[in-house]
């Protein structure tokens, strides 16, 4: 029984075997799909790098905003440098929820002065939360200046001059060489 | 890349190469086998025929390090129909008789066998098809020994019953 069997099964293969097609293709199919496939993998690691490429060449230099609640500041440019810098932050505010547009430093020559270009808000309370400080020098929040209808009040003990054409600007960066 | 086929000692390093049959010679020598074992693992000619097209395409650009390139390409080919039955599975497990060999009673235990479940089919076909030994399965489907032999008594357990 058990040898019967196999030699039924071993014959029934082999018939369903000789039944399949066996001249249908030649070498030059293969050649085919071989440079197929190397164009496929060319494609596949050129493609990427080529959608790198073109991303870092259509992002602008510096970022507009950051992200609400970010709790640092870049600042563009060399804060030892006497140029101003400046930079933009997204600021989370209180219950208020009023927007900064800007912020800038000015260098008094024994240290930096911060301040900010916000929107006016419903309330017009705006803190100054020195959690932005991340740069060099000594930290002043020393005036507040707020889009439109403006609340400054610099600090009558520093010699604060601070530039009023920085109002209303909400992305300009400096890059200092 | 790693393969594991030249892991296993099938292909041996470029510096160890000896003089090779060319691959279009071997795939002139092997196609009609192999088309062969491949339709026994598929389902229909064109998926044998795509089947063993694939695995000399892959075994292309290495075909310098192989050493026994039979077992290679056989092994290759039975790889290749597992990947052709994985996507087919519904086909696979309602096969339809073809015309001119649907009358002959043997042709009805070539198709139980091709409803096997994988490893099964494969198992079978390389025995009693390829009357290859227990190692010699175990090498192209890598597997262990122990195992090909329990694969088989199932799966003649599981013909013996269906054509019962």
């Amino acid at each position: 029984m058990t040898d019967e069997f196999d030699t039924d099964l071993a014959r029934s293969l082999q018939q369903r075997a000789a039944a399949a097609p066996t001249d249908g293709c030649h070498f030059g199919d293969v050649r085919r799909r071989v440079r197929r496939r190397r164009q496929r993998h060319v494609a596949m690691g050129v493609l990427p790098a080529l959608a790198g490429v073109a991303y870092l060449g259509s992002r602008p230099v510096a970022e507009p905003t950051q992200t609400a609640g970010a709790p640092d500041t870049t600042w563009m440019g060399d804060p030892t440098s006497t140029t101003m810098a400046m930079s933009t932050t997204t600021w989370p505010g209180d219950e208020v929820g009023y927007r900064c547009l800007a912020e800038s430093g000015y260098d008094l020559g024994d240290g930096w002065v911060y301040y900010s270009v916000c929107e006016a808000g419903p309330a017009m309370t705006v803190p100054y939360d020195p959690a932005v400080q991340t740069t060099l020098g000594y930290y002043e929040p020393t005036t507040t200046v707020l889009f439109g209808t403006t609340t400054s009040e610099p600090e009558p003990s520093l010699p604060v001059n601070v530039p009023t054409t920085a109002v209303g600007t909400t992305s300009t960066s400096t890059t200092v060489p | 890349m790693h393969d594991p086929l030249l892991a296993k000692g099938r292909a041996v390093p470029v510096t160890e190469v000896v003089v090779h049959e060319d691959i279009e010679q071997a795939y002139r020598r092997l196609y009609p086998s192999l088309v062969r074992l491949a339709y026994l693992l598929v389902d229909t000619p064109e998926h044998a025929e795509e089947a063993v097209q694939d695995s000399f395409t892959r075994a292309f650009s290495k075909w310098s390090r192989i050493d026994s390139p039979d077992a290679y390409m056989r092994t290759c080919v039975v790889n290749a129909c597992r990947k052709v039955q994985r996507r087919r599975q519904l086909v696979r497990r309602t096969p339809q008789a073809l015309p001119d060999q649907a009358v002959l009673d043997t042709d009805h235990i070539a198709d139980v066998v091709r409803a096997l479940r994988s490893p099964m089919r494969e198992a079978v076909v390389l025995r009693y098809y390829l009357q290859l030994t227990d190692p010699e399965i175990a090498d192209t489907l890598g597997m262990a020994v122990g195992t090909v032999k329990s694969t088989l008594h199932r799966a003649r357990a599981h013909l013996e019953k269906e054509l019962s």
